[in-house]
Formats: structure tokens, C-alpha cells, sequence
């Protein structure tokens, strides 16, 4: 019997493209698995598909066995029917299968009261957002070491089934999510997560200009040696104009008056300015902020997920301007700023997205034609860029590992 | 292994230098187990598990690296050990080998204020750490009631949690970055910097290994400047589930104290009910002075110690019966809140908050005393087991952990599943918006050796069954070692334990780094079942 007609008993085909490519739709975490199985007896390479991004692979072939992957044919699984969703309100999670869309989950757990905290809510399904790290779970909420996924289900290869304890902490070992979030799909096709969610009426943004950026810096990081931690927060380098910084908290209301109190002395104290105030609404920034921000992409865009996308296609005085990933220490913040401005120019800019307390992340914005000098200027800097992290020789590692086992098996 | 203790020992002294490596038997006993307190139930009575074949103290990562690349030529087992102050069997030498002791390498850095961070050798015990860190005006905040016999290493290796992990996180939290030395003797690097959110956590996925992936030797830890103001607090809670309401309450509300522990009615009456009036009756008094044995408590003269430890005895023998007598006696559960920060208005504000979250649920404010109690003795309990087991008692504690709503059905599922074999008391601590963790004290009598370690792996297992059938993890910071591992594929699922055994395949392909733990590789599984302590131990006296 084909891999074809196997499939077609399991009845999850959706469509057969051309070049021995189809595409098939499990009903649930079953599914998946009996589909996994059959293809991993082909040998077929299995994709995730979702939508607008690039198919990911499921596993890759190049280890010894490669010789006797069926290269030619793939099959592309569409996650699509995996939506069910379940709130522990008392615990303030939810459960979501992997082919919800953060967006949706968003709209659904606000329509309860709650959100998931995150600055950008994209279209991406669920299981993509969390198996591409892009734009990144672990990079948005900034206390050390949080991560918005409680729980994890996944089917690895061989169809063995990762379910991890939900629990809000642990001490077995290694953490399995750790391995499986980011790993680009490559160790298997996530199908669940439980995520941590928070009141949404409990929420307010503080925004922050400054006429210096050094001095901002300066500021973000006594504050945070204050243990003033934001639940998100962003740095808007405004070149020639003001710096912008933005601070969200959520929580009990006299203590997020407290907290911004706090902030505002510390801002005036170092010759900033508070432009306001707010309960913080969605991802868009109000129009002072854009006003204080409006030299950070040519196009004026608005908040952090309007400029990553501006950047990446805007047309910035007449230079079509990118955004690259990248992160430092806060003593080097300054210096990669600086590096940046004299190898490109003052139409460079900086836009930290998440502060951690020895540094932060962001996207520097720049011509695209300046790429590979901004790159070179940042590391110099001391900073470093998005994909520098490594990890990929401890994943083909886990990989060849479970392919072998799979074929020793076999 | 490949060569003889001897010839191990002198081409590790090649390493180390001679005087840094060791087969003395002294020693090597003194390394043969941690704090499990199933081995140590067999130590009182003069019995050790397996040595290891050698000891050695390197200086730096390259003497690390080099000892791994010789056991890995020779085919030894290498266990990295930092105090031994682990409670669950993690540095068992099960196949022999070589114990890799850290304390050498416990150098602690400058800490640089804007990005807080500072470098410490695996080998630094935590007491000392924390004073270095004083003395640049930093804090950690990790107080692990083990604080003056447990290093760096060690935290990391287990996940280990201090007393104020809820304002400062877990250790895992607090690591930027780490080196380790792997399997195959390579030193490797995970840099200390903020992700930038692409790629798996590899930091994460080494965090909790207990030296299965490697030798780690230093760590690059977030530290906060020391807190400039402290509030403690007692509250009495009127019942059990009006505290975790309490608690969770506080949580919900985005609060963050930096201690907070429930104790459950039999705590309560056991340990912190002095001054209040927390119980009925004689069997308070009983109760209370099972707490004291329990607690290490040995005043009273001759005919009074004796009388009551034969009344512990009686109590602990009969678990059902006595926990229904207390059930009935016990009643409010004390509750310890403690605030701190750089800020005194934010300080207040968080404790004047929390108290008010209490009252509103019935809550009776005791004021600072019972909370500065608390603060004052919170590292005693680490020192006080060896007079139980004088008793013929065992002593143990379950850590573990679980979401809000499945909290209660935790709590309850333990007690039940143990009621017919342990005196059991509890309290809630750790405590995070989505969840919290309990922290079970188990005690139980047995006459002889043999029917008190048989005793100790029933309790056992009855209690990690009750843990998983209720959705817990087994373990929040104690780890796993060999006590839990039969039940790591039950928290991880089936394809769990295949992703952590592969990426120790591709970390340590020869499998040298300590066997048999983790649940990775061959190896013992739950205690009794098939190993057993005494069928692996030799007497101390033929030893030496």
C-alpha cells in the first residue's frame, strides 16, 4: 500500500499538489501521530505549513540515512483543524491546540477578560509561533527567565508524544519545551500549549521622552535596579528628536500608581518627560508617542509591530529600510547606538522591545544597503545579532539521535 | 572501566596535581552519598552505599576538561559534586568512577552595576556567595534552607528555589549564562545575554541536568541590589482553603511578596502554633510535641526525653489514627508574609495590600513577630533529622508543585494516598500567578533496617503516585537524582524522555556522565525496585 492510500485510510488528506507533494489536515493530536508514522516509514519529509511564511521542515535528512529519504515527495501538514481551547480562569491559563492563531487566541481570551501580555498578537498559528520563536515568546514579557508557555504537546518524529506537566514551575531535569520552542519544527510538530494569561483590565502604559537616548538608557536601567519591572516595555530611539520610552504594568491598580509614580520622579529627575499615562489599549502607540517617535521609520508607522513590518518594506528618505534583530548588555547600549549612527549615518535607529536586567533586545532599523556594515559595527560594539545565539549543532544533534534510534528501530 | 583505581588515580593527579586527588577510603565513603535520607537511614546504622573509585578537586575549566577527556579514554563514570547537600541520590556512584568536586572553583566576580550580572565558580557555597554579594550591595535573593552546605553547581543542576523565589525567581530565573564541560571534554559556552527570542533555550534545556549533560563550571547570575526596606507578617487564616484563597488572591492581583508560606493545620499546630490559639485540646499538646522530636528538639531530661520519644513513636506507627485525632484537634493555618524592595512606599503598599487580600477572607493579623520568627530560624530545619533517626523514625519531604485549581485535589490526593503510611504535615510556598508549590514533611517508624527502608520506598511510592495521578509535578526544586526518576516519563510523556535522552546522546555519547540518574540510561528507577541500599553496601569497617 502507497504512503498515499495509507493516508487516505486515516482520511486526513486535504489536497495533493504537484511534484508527489500533498497536503493533509489531522483532526486532533491522533492524527498527527498516525500521520507522522506513516510518513517516517516512507521516509517522507514532513512540513508544516502556514500560512505566508515558508513551509518549515519537520525534520531534515541529512544525516547517514539520507541516502534512503524519499527526497522527491513531501507532505504538508495543515494544523488548521487543531483549534480547541480551554481557560483555567482560577489559574489564569489557557489551553489552545496549535492551529489557532495568536490573533484568535487573543480575541478569545479577551472576550473572557484576560490577555496574553504580548505586544504583538500575529496571524501565525499557534504551534508556528511557538516552533519559530519569531517574533518569540520568550522576548516580550521582561522578568528573567518567563516564559509565557506553561505546557507543551508535541509529536516528535518516531510518534512518540511530548506532553510536559503543566505547572507553573519544576525541577525534572532538562525542560523538553526549551528544546521544542524555536527549534524551527525540526524535532516535531507541536499540536498544544497551555499559556499564561492576565487580567486585561489591569493594565496601563507609562511613556517616557527623553532629549537624550544615553540618558534614557540611564534611566530604563535605574529603574529596573529599582525593581521597577515593566511587563513590557519598549525604547524608541528618536535620532535628532526625542527618545521614547514606553512601560505597561498590570496589576492591582494602587500598586501600578506607585510603580508609576516612581517612574515619573525618576524621569524627572533626569531631565525627561512624561507624555502620558494610559491604560494600555493594543499594540498601537497613541500620537504623542508618534510624534516622539516619528523619525524611527520615514513613514511615521506606529508601534512595535508597524515599524518592524514598515522597516522591512518602507521607503526611508529615499532608501528602502530593513530591520535587523539584535541585542546587548545595557552598558554596551550606547556604544552599539553610537557605532550605528557613525557607520550609517543618522537614519539608523534603535527600537528595544524587551529589558531584561543585564540588557536588552530590539531591531535596529537601517538602509538596506547597509546591512552587512550594521552587522559588523553592532558585534564590534559588543552587541550581537538575531541567529548568533547558536543551538543548531545541539539540534541536529537531537535529531540525528532520533532519526537513528528511529532506523535502528526500523 | 578500562584501568585500575590506582592507575585512574595517578594519571588524574597528572591532571590536578597529587595532592588534589584522592582514593583514601575516608574520603571516598564521605563521597559515596549526598543527603538522601534513604542512604542516611542506612548510615545510622553504619552502612554505605558504593564508593566511587577516585576524588579530585580541580582549579579551572581546562583541569575539568581534561579529567572528562581521561575518563572518557579510560571508559569511568564522572560525577560532578558540589556539597552533597542533595536529598534525592543524585551523586550516587552507582558504576564507580571518578567524583569531580567543584569546590575549588569558587571564585566570585564584580558585579557591574548596569548590567548585573556577576560570574561564580560552580564550587561557591551559597552562604558565602550571598556575603560577597553584600559587599558590592547585591543580593541574589535565592535562600535555599540548605544556603551553608549547597553551591552554585549544584542549584543549577537541580533548579533548586530559596525561600523568596517568589519575588526572585527560581535558579533558573536567575541564570544568564553558563559553562559546562560536556561528555566528550568539550568546554562549552552559552553566553550571558538577553535572548533575542530566536532558536531553542539551550541555557534552559542544560538548567536541571544533575550532571548527566555535563560538569558545569561557572554561571553567569542576574543579581538586584540588596533590599533597602523588609516587611514581615503573620496572619492567622481561619481554614486551609481561605488561605490558598489568601494567597492566591495576592498573586492574581500582580503582588509579589517575597515570602510567603501557608502552613496547613498540622503544620501549623506542629511547628508555629506557640502564642496563638490554633487547636483543642490534649491532642494539641501531642501534636506538638511529635513537632518538636521532628524538628530536632531533644530538651527535657532523662525520663521526660525518653517518655516522649516513645510517644513520637506511638504517633508515628499509627498514622491513620493519630492524623484523624489532629484533623479533628487542628484549625487555623498561619501564614508568613514578608515584602521587600528598594522602594518603602512600594513596600508598604505590597504589604499593606497582601494583609488586606487575608482579612478579607477571614484573616486574624498577628503582627511582625511570627514573620521575623521565621526570618530568624529559617535554615534550621536542614540540621535537625539525625535525632529522628536516632528514633528509628524516617524523615522526608515532597516538593511539589501545581496550577491554582488542581491545588486543593493535590494537597487532599497526598494525604489520602499516605495516610496509612506516614505522619504527614504540610505548607505552601513558592507561590506564582498560575500556581504554587507544597512542600510535604513525611515521618514513619519501622523497628529494623531492612522493614524501615521497605517502609520508606511504600511512602514513597504511594505519595509520587498520588502526586502524578493529580497533575503535579514530582519535583519543584529538589529534583529528581534516583528517588523520582521511574516517574520522569509520566511528566515529560514517553516522547519527553526520548528528546532528553537524545540530546544527552549528542552531549555525552559515551554515557559517562553520571549514570543511572534522571532516568537516562540504565540505571536503578524507583528506590527498593530493583535497587536497594543494602544490596549494594559494604560495611564502613571492612572499609576502612
Amino acid at each position: 500500500m502507497t504512503l498515499l492510500e495509507r493516508l487516505e485510510i486515516l482520511g486526513v488528506i486535504k489536497n495533493l499538489g504537484g511534484g508527489g507533494t500533498l497536503t493533509i489536515r489531522p483532526a486532533d493530536v491522533h492524527g498527527v501521530r498516525e500521520a507522522v508514522l506513516e510518513c517516517r516509514k516512507e521516509k517522507t519529509p514532513v512540513m508544516v505549513e502556514v500560512e505566508g511564511l515558508p513551509p518549515v521542515p519537520m525534520w531534515s535528512y541529512r544525516e547517514p540515512s539520507a541516502a534512503n529519504a524519499n527526497t522527491a515527495a513531501r507532505v504538508f501538514f495543515d494544523l488548521g483543524a487543531l483549534r480547541n481551547l480551554t481557560l483555567d480562569r482560577e489559574s489564569h491559563l489557557v489551553t489552545a491546540e496549535a492551529g489557532i492563531t495568536v490573533s484568535d487566541l487573543e480575541s478569545e481570551v479577551s472576550r473572557r477578560g484576560f490577555t496574553l501580555g504580548l505586544h504583538e498578537t500575529p496571524s501565525t498559528p499557534l504551534g508556528a509561533w511557538l516552533a519559530l520563536a519569531e517574533p518569540g515568546p520568550a522576548c516580550r514579557r521582561s522578568s528573567p527567565g518567563w516564559s509565557p508557555v506553561a505546557g507543551l504537546e508535541a509529536v516528535l518524529h518516531e510518534g512518540s508524544v511530548v506532553r510536559t506537566t503543566v505547572t507553573p514551575r519544576t525541577a525534572t531535569g532538562p525542560d523538553p519545551k526549551a528544546l521544542l520552542i524555536g527549534s524551527n519544527g525540526r524535532l516535531g510538530v507541536i499540536t498544544r500549549a497551555t499559556l499564561r494569561i492576565y487580567p486585561s483590565a489591569e493594565r496601563k502604559r507609562e511613556v517616557l521622552a527623553f532629549a537624550d537616548a544615553a540618558v534614557a538608557v540611564g534611566t530604563v536601567v535605574e529603574a529596573l535596579g529599582r525593581d521597577l519591572i515593566p511587563d513590557a516595555f519598549g525604547l524608541l530611539d528618536g535620532g535628532d528628536s526625542e527618545t521614547v520610552v514606553t512601560w505597561d504594568m498590570h496589576g492591582d491598580p494602587e500598586m501600578v500608581a506607585m510603580v508609576s509614580l516612581t517612574l515619573e520622579e525618576l524621569c524627572n529627575l533626569n531631565g525627561g518627560r512624561r507624555l502620558s499615562s494610559l491604560a494600555a489599549g493594543g499594540d498601537r502607540l497613541t500620537e504623542k508617542e508618534r510624534n516622539g517617535a516619528r523619525s524611527c521609520v520615514a513613514d511615521g508607522a506606529a508601534g512595535p509591530v508597524e515599524i518592524r513590518a514598515a522597516a522591512k518594506g518602507a521607503n526611508g528618505n529615499g532608501k528602502t529600510m530593513i530591520a535587523i534583530g539584535f541585542g546587548c548588555r545595557w552598558s554596551r547600549v550606547v556604544l552599539v547606538r553610537r557605532a550605528l549612527l557613525n557607520a550609517l549615518g543618522p537614519s539608523a535607529r534603535l527600537h528595544l522591545e524587551r529589558a531584561l536586567p543585564e540588557g536588552a533586545c530590539g531591531i535596529a532599523c537601517l538602509p538596506s544597503n547597509q546591512v552587512e556594515t550594521a552587522r559588523t559595527s553592532i558585534r564590534k560594539a559588543g552587541g550581537w545579532l538575531t541567529g548568533d545565539e547558536g543551538g543548531d549543532d545541539w539540534i541536529d544533534g537531537v535529531a540525528g539521535v532520533l532519526l537513528g534510534d528511529d532506523d535502528e528501530g526500523a | 572501566m578500562r584501568v585500575s583505581r590506582q592507575e585512574l588515580l595517578v594519571r588524574a593527579a597528572e591532571v590536578v596535581g597529587q595532592r588534589w586527588a584522592s582514593n583514601d577510603d575516608v574520603r571516598l565513603e564521605a563521597y559515596a552519598r549526598d543527603a538522601w535520607p534513604r542512604v542516611l537511614i542506612a548510615a545510622r546504622e553504619g552502612l554505605s552505599p558504593r564508593f566511587p573509585d577516585i576524588v579530585v578537586w580541580p582549579a579551572s575549566v581546562d583541569e575539568v576538561a581534561r579529567l572528562v577527556h581521561l575518563a572518557r579514554e579510560v571508559g569511568a563514570p564522572v560525577i560532578p559534586y558540589g556539597a552533597g547537600s542533595g536529598v534525592c541520590g543524585g551523586t550516587y556512584a552507582l558504576r564507580g568512577g571518578m567524583i569531580v568536586d567543584l569546590k575549588r572553583m569558587d571564585q566570585v566576580g564584580i558585579v557591574e552595576d548596569g548590567d548585573r550580572l556577576v560570574k561564580v565558580g560552580g564550587g561557591a557555597i551559597g552562604e558565602h556567595l550571598e556575603r560577597r554579594l553584600a559587599t558590592q550591595g547585591y543580593t541574589l535573593g535565592h535562600f535555599p534552607s540548605s544556603m551553608y552546605c549547597s553551591t552554585v553547581g549544584g542549584w543549577v543542576a537541580a533548579r533548586s528555589a530559596g525561600q523568596m523565589s517568589s519575588r526572585y525567581g527560581k535558579i533558573e530565573d536567575m541564570v544568564s549564562g553558563l559553562t559546562f564541560v560536556d561528555g566528550t571534554g568539550t568546554i562549552r559556552k552559552l553566553h550571558a545575554r538577553p535572548r533575542a527570542g530566536d532558536g531553542p533555550d539551550l541555557t534552559q534545556s542544560f538548567i536541571g541536568s544533575e550532571g548527566v549533560l555535563g560538569v558545569l563550571t561557572d554561571v553567569d547570575l542576574r543579581v538586584r541590589r540588596a533590599p533597602a526596606f523588609r516587611r514581615m507578617r503573620g496572619v492567622l487564616m481561619p481554614s486551609l482553603d481561605s488561605g490558598i484563597e489568601a494567597v492566591r488572591g495576592i498573586f492574581a492581583a500582580g503582588y509579589r511578596p517575597a515570602v510567603v508560606r501557608l502552613y496547613d493545620p498540622m503544620d501549623t499546630l506542629v511547628n508555629k502554633g506557640k502564642g496563638t490559639d490554633t487547636g483543642r485540646g490534649a491532642a494539641k499538646n501531642l501534636i506538638q510535641a511529635v513537632g518538636k522530636m521532628l524538628s530536632g528538639g531533644q530538651g527535657g531530661g532523662g525520663q521526660v526525653r525518653r517518655l516522649r520519644e516513645a510517644t513520637v513513636r506511638a504517633v508515628v506507627s499509627r498514622p491513620r489514627f493519630f492524623g484523624e485525632l489532629f484533623d479533628k484537634a487542628a484549625g487555623a493555618c498561619m501564614l508568613v508574609l514578608g515584602t521587600e524592595g528598594q522602594e518603602e512606599r512600594i513596600v508598604e503598599q505590597e504589604a499593606r495590600a497582601a494583609l488586606d487580600i487575608c482579612l478579607r477572607r477571614g484573616g486574624v493579623d498577628l503582627g511582625p513577630g511570627p514573620g521575623e520568627h521565621w526570618l530568624e530560624h529559617r535554615y534550621s530545619v536542614s540540621y535537625k533529622l539525625t535525632p529522628a533517626l536516632d528514633l528509628g523514625l524516617f524523615v522526608d519531604t515532597l516538593e511539589t508543585a501545581t496550577t491554582w485549581s488542581r491545588l486543593r485535589g493535590l494537597y487532599q490526593g497526598v494525604r489520602q494516598a499516605l495516610r496509612d503510611h506516614a505522619f504527614v504535615m504540610a505548607h505552601f510556598s513558592h507561590a506564582y500567578e498560575d500556581g504554587c508549590s507544597i512542600y510535604f514533611t513525611m515521618a514513619g517508624f519501622a523497628r529494623d533496617l531492612a522493614s524501615r527502608e521497605e517502609a520508606y520506598d511504600r511512602t514513597w511510592r504511594a505519595a509520587l503516585e498520588a502526586v502524578a495521578a493529580s497533575g503535579g509535578t514530582v519535583s519543584h526544586h529538589h529534583g529528581i537524582g534516583m528517588s523520582k526518576q521511574a516517574f520522569m516519563a509520566r511528566e515529560h510523556g514517553e516522547g519527553g524522555m526520548k528528546l532528553l535522552r537524545a540530546l544527552k546522546s549528542t552531549l555525552d555519547p559515551d554515557g559517562i556522565m553520571n549514570p543511572g540518574k534522571l532516568g537516562m540510561g540504565a540505571g536503578p528507577s524507583l528506590p527498593g525496585e530493583p535497587w536497594k541500599v543494602s544490596g549494594d553496601r559494604r560495611r564502613l569497617r571492612e572499609a576502612a
